[in-house]
């Protein structure tokens, strides 16, 4: 394995996609070509109907593109699995199973060690502050209670690339919060990957370690920029992203990419 | 707000009867109506007893009662378990659904009895022809049910399985079935009504127990007196199972309506 495949897990390449609406085709992506490597935080913003959410779910593997190419360490990406995790906007949890076994889906299926997959569950739950919570049923819990199981769900896979869709849009102003500080350390703790489309430019910029931003339909990559914030957050206690100057000059100038 | 509104329809529901068996009282202790058009209270009970003791045409009645209940019970059965499995598959599989649905369309608005002439000249008299009917009535809701459930399970359930690493048929048993459960027992509870007005008619054509033909037997004799024993029977009865299939949709269906 060459090095270049190796920082680069994700690949895309020339990717166009197309729906078909009625007779027309509409255009929604153009020419995305995109390499993703390990660790990094990837925020993508951009306005509505820009092809955020079918880049996502080309990259999941539930579509492919019309035209163009999209490869996880060389291979091509033809359908989900298990090393690409996605969140959901709503959560998606089974209202059959209770929380623990919501989050124990994944290891369930692959028949994993019952007392593993226990440990397992237990770690996760506690790890999104869900202890005490693991034998409720899911309509049971709050919004960002059912994120934080949606989000253990995927976590628990140890998937290599997380692709979350506007994960924190339906939650309250200080549930987000809870859960981009939440969402900050696990990508920390474990070194993970993520995939993060928002549409809240203070959100990309407080966690992404890039911001990439589409253009109105077909959706075009207009900037891509390695930003570094997040880990300011994370390596110095002392640090308050309200009083960094750049933080705010950055603020503005994405608010003029998204206003044009 | 809820819990006041239920309370006051059961007031009403038993503010019904009590005046239903206060009027049938009165007109009929009266004399106000003749007792072999309609009989008395006490002496439905008294006929109730007399059966439960004795039983009707010298088979008891819990025999007349289990024969019309078992009669249900296995036909509900077989239509629950090829109802199921085909209408998932018609969910699924446009050419199943092509096939199945169009038999299932023609028969279903078709009054049971029109072709249960027909089953009873192909399978005879016996318990074959009427369990086919039943089997046939039942059928029909519990198929059609399972079709839209499949149509209406959230796409997300699905994607979301499969990135957790579910395969296909992990997706069928784990996420398809327990989505379809909430409409298949809608759909269940249907049937066994459908399968139990029906029964009463097949019992009233051809058949020699069940409380279907303790009351067309009756009515041949004017007894009106058991003829009102085996409609309350049946009444009560419907009542009964439905309340019990109910109950079993709380407990298996738990989720239902809270998403
Ligand atoms: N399955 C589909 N069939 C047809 N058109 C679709 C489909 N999915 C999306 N589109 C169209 O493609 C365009 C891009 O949709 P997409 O969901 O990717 O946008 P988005 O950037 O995620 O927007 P938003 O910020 O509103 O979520 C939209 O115009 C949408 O109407
Ligand atoms: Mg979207």
């Amino acid at each position: 394995m060459t090095n270049s495949t190796h920082d680069e897990m994700i690949v895309v390449k020339n990717v166009n996609h197309q729906f078909k609406k009625q007779a027309e085709d509409l255009p929604v992506l153009k020419n995305i070509n995109l390499k993703i490597a390990k660790n990094e935080f990837v925020c993508v913003i951009g306005p509505s109907g820009s092809g955020k959410s079918t880049l996502l779910k080309i990259l999941a593997g539930y579509l492919i593109p019309s035209s163009g190419s999209c490869e996880m360490h060389g291979k091509k990406i033809i359908a989900p699995d298990v090393t690409r995790g996605v969140v959901f906007q709503s959560p998606t949890l089974y209202p059959w199973l209770t929380v623990r076994r919501n989050i124990e889906y994944g290891p369930r299926i692959r028949k994993e060690d019952a007392t593993v997959i226990r440990e397992k569950s237990q770690a996760y739950i506690e790890k999104v502050g869900l202890a005490d919570f693991e034998e409720s049923h899911t309509y049971e819990l709050s919004g960002g209670m059912k994120q934080r199981v949606a989000l253990a769900r995927t976590l628990i896979n140890e998937p290599e690339l997380i692709l979350m869709d506007e994960p924190f849009s339906a939650l309250d102003a200080i549930t987000r919060m809870s859960m981009q500080t939440l969402i900050r350390n696990l990508w920390q703790d474990s070194q993970q990957t993520i995939f993060l489309i928002t549409h809240d430019i203070e959100e990309a910029l407080k966690l992404g370690t890039r911001i990439i931003v589409m253009s109105k339909r077909p959706g075009q990559i207009e900037v891509d920029k390695k930003i570094d914030f997040s880990r300011k957050i994370l390596s110095d206690p002392s640090y308050l992203l309200e009083e960094d100057q750049e933080f705010h000059e950055h603020k503005i100038e994405f608010s003029k990419l998204l206003s044009k | 707000m809820e819990k006041k509104k239920k309370i006051s329809t059961r007031y009403y529901a038993i503010g019904t009867w009590v005046t239903i068996v206060l009027v049938w009282l009165i007109t009929t202790e009266t004399g106000l109506i003749s007792s072999s058009l309609v009989p008395s209270p006490s002496e439905v009970v008294m006929t109730f007893f007399d059966i439960l003791k004795n039983g009707y045409n010298g088979i008891s009645f819990w025999r007349h009662a289990g024969v019309s209940l078992s009669r249900l019970l296995i036909s509900s059965s077989l239509a629950l378990v090829t109802a199921i499995p085909l209408g998932l598959l018609s969910g699924y599989f446009v050419p199943v659904r092509g096939v199945v649905d169009s038999i299932v369309q023609f028969y279903r608005p078709l009054p049971p009895l029109a072709y249960y002439t027909l089953l009873i000249l192909w399978l005879g008299i016996d318990e074959s022809s009427k369990l086919t009917l039943l089997f046939l009535a039942a059928f029909a809701p519990i198929y059609l049910a399972c079709v839209s459930a499949v149509g209406n399970i959230n796409p997300d359930y699905l994607l979301s399985a499969e990135s957790l690493g579910a395969n296909k048929k992990d997706v069928f048993f784990t996420i398809v079935l327990p989505s379809c459960l909430p409409e298949i027992f809608t759909g269940l509870r249907t049937a066994v009504g459908v399968a139990y007005t029906t029964l009463v008619s097949a019992e009233m054509i051809a058949a020699t127990s069940g409380i279907g033909w303790m009351v067309i037997d009756a009515s041949r004799y004017l007894k009106s007196d058991v003829m009102f024993v085996g409609i309350i029977v049946m009444g009560v009865t419907g009542l009964v199972i439905d309340h019990l299939l109910k109950k079993l949709e709380k407990k298996v269906v738990f989720w239902k309506g809270k998403e």
